[in-house]
């Protein structure tokens, strides 16, 4: 599903954040990415998304290369953010809507849904992730392990074939992390593919197909 | 600078879980606004104290259904802009013209009275959903509402600085220098401050797009409008009638 051919990113100042990394990431399978801080995760995730473009080498999508060109054509654009759902580190910054509905509705909206269909997601996934009492809160008022879950079905509503999630179970609770590890276990489908950024090798064992190590020099072990 | 913050973090979370213990039914935010709006304007306009009085009666009947702590709340900070209007149109009297103190000090507590009413059984989602549903563009009504959230957001972060910054302050330093101290710090806050918005502001701006947003913004909150907002929408013909009727009888 996902190609990396010897790709490579450099920030603007000359320093690598990622070296000649070579991987193939099937659909079905769950990965678990672990190293160092600052040995270039979140900056492959950037990657993945289209947010940020590989000095050198290429990222395939389905077979298709993904290039900033191609990024600025929104079409293009809004069939990979279908395909790949993120969930950032910090989900402070990834709510931005004044209710947990409307920030479930928000994604499915973008994608040119019914109104139908949009109010069966949000119930749905409202019911699955549990946030029925929560659905009018802003979200900035949740706590950790709620603004979590929110991320969760506002990306989930959308569907999408893959996930990356980026540290799921940064400043939760036992219990928070707990509910988390079993819920992303229950993501696992055959089609599904799963990329998970993690440092807790509890979360690894319990879920991971593979587990990928990055090493200080940033590249793949 | 940190009492200010956090009065102002705890005005704003307090109106995200405020919860409308009034007794009378909750009316549509839109026509709440519109109807607030409109009285300010014709009470501004009449030149017939009957009409301001009026109002004014119907607001303090309105306001009887407030709890009375929040009463209290009301009454306290209607009274500074209250004495204060009374304090500045005073000369008037001594000019002999009592009559204009009477007639502004009206107008100012009605407009204020309305204006706090509205705080009251509003909160700022409110306003907002307001906007909308007067049909102003969606991306202004979540501009607006990312604004609210980054200020609290902010606000927390500027708080988190200020103590820790007061966990290491022996206050040691005296006269300039200690001002100098103090200007600095100010400076490193809203400096830092500033520097994590504008990080939050692009990290946003990509989770956004990450969801496939291309500009457009769809509300998913729809409001219905009620029997209790066509009983308050007759608020609007009735008041222009009783503004016409005011001043034709001048």
């Amino acid at each position: 599903m996902i190609q990396l051919e010897h790709l490579s990113y450099q920030y603007p100042d000359g320093n690598p954040a990622l070296s000649d990394i070579t991987y193939h990431f099937e659909a079905g399978k769950c990965y678990c990415l672990s190293g160092p801080n600052g040995c270039g995760k979140s900056t492959l995730f950037r990657i993945l998304n289209g947010l940020s473009f590989a000095s050198a080498g290429s990222y395939l999508l389905d077979g298709v290369d993904v290039t900033e060109k191609k990024m600025r054509d929104k079409a293009f654009a809004a069939s990979l953010h279908r395909r790949i759902g993120y969930i950032m580190q910090n989900t402070e910054v990834q709510l931005f809507t004044r209710s947990v509905e409307e920030e479930i509705a928000f994604g499915l909206y973008q994608m040119g849904l019914s109104d139908e269909e949009v109010v069966a997601r949000v119930e749905k996934y409202i019911s699955l992730l549990g946030l029925e009492s929560l659905r009018k809160r802003s979200p900035f008022t949740l706590s950790g392990g709620e603004k979590k879950r929110t991320a969760l079905a506002a990306i989930l509503a959308m569907d999408p074939p893959a996930l990356i999630m980026d540290e799921p179970l940064n400043g939760l609770d036992e219990d928070g992390q707990q509910w988390v590890t079993d819920f992303i276990r229950g993501l696992k489908t055959p089609d599904r593919l799963l990329i998970v950024a993690t440092h807790n090798k509890d979360l690894i064992s319990e879920i991971a197909d593979e587990t990928i190590y990055m090493t200080k020099e940033h590249t793949f072990r | 600078m940190d009492r200010t913050l956090m009065r102002l973090l705890g005005r704003i979370l307090e109106s995200d879980t405020k919860r409308t213990d009034s007794k009378l039914p909750r009316i549509l935010p839109a026509l709440r606004l519109s109807v607030v709006l409109l009285c300010i304007l014709l009470c501004a306009l009449s030149r017939n104290a009957v009409f301001v009085v009026g109002i004014l009666a119907a607001e303090l009947i309105r306001l009887a259904f407030l709890p009375p702590q929040r009463i209290a709340g009301v009454l306290g900070r209607l009274a500074l802009p209250v004495l204060f209007t009374l304090l500045i149109m005073l000369p008037s009297v001594f000019l002999g013209h009592p009559r204009t103190m009477l007639t502004v000090t009206m107008k100012v507590t009605c407009s204020v009275l309305l204006l706090l009413l509205a705080n009251e059984e509003m909160d700022w989602k409110d306003v907002t959903g307001a906007f909308r549903s007067l049909h102003i563009p969606g991306i202004f009504t979540m501009t607006l509402d990312m604004t609210m959230r980054f200020l609290v957001l902010l606000g927390r972060l500027a708080d988190a600085m200020l103590e820790a910054i007061s966990l290491r302050t022996f206050d040691i330093l005296k006269g300039r220098k200690r001002d100098r101290a103090r200007y600095m710090t100010a400076g490193g806050v809203l400096g830092t401050t500033f520097l994590v918005s504008q990080r939050m502001a692009t990290q946003t701006y990509e989770a956004m797009e990450c969801r496939g947003y291309d500009g457009v913004y769809r509300s998913y909150e729809k409001h219905r409008f009620g029997w209790q907002d066509a009983v308050y929408a007759l608020l609007i013909p009735l008041a222009i009638a009783a503004f016409i009727y005011c001043q034709a009888a001048l």
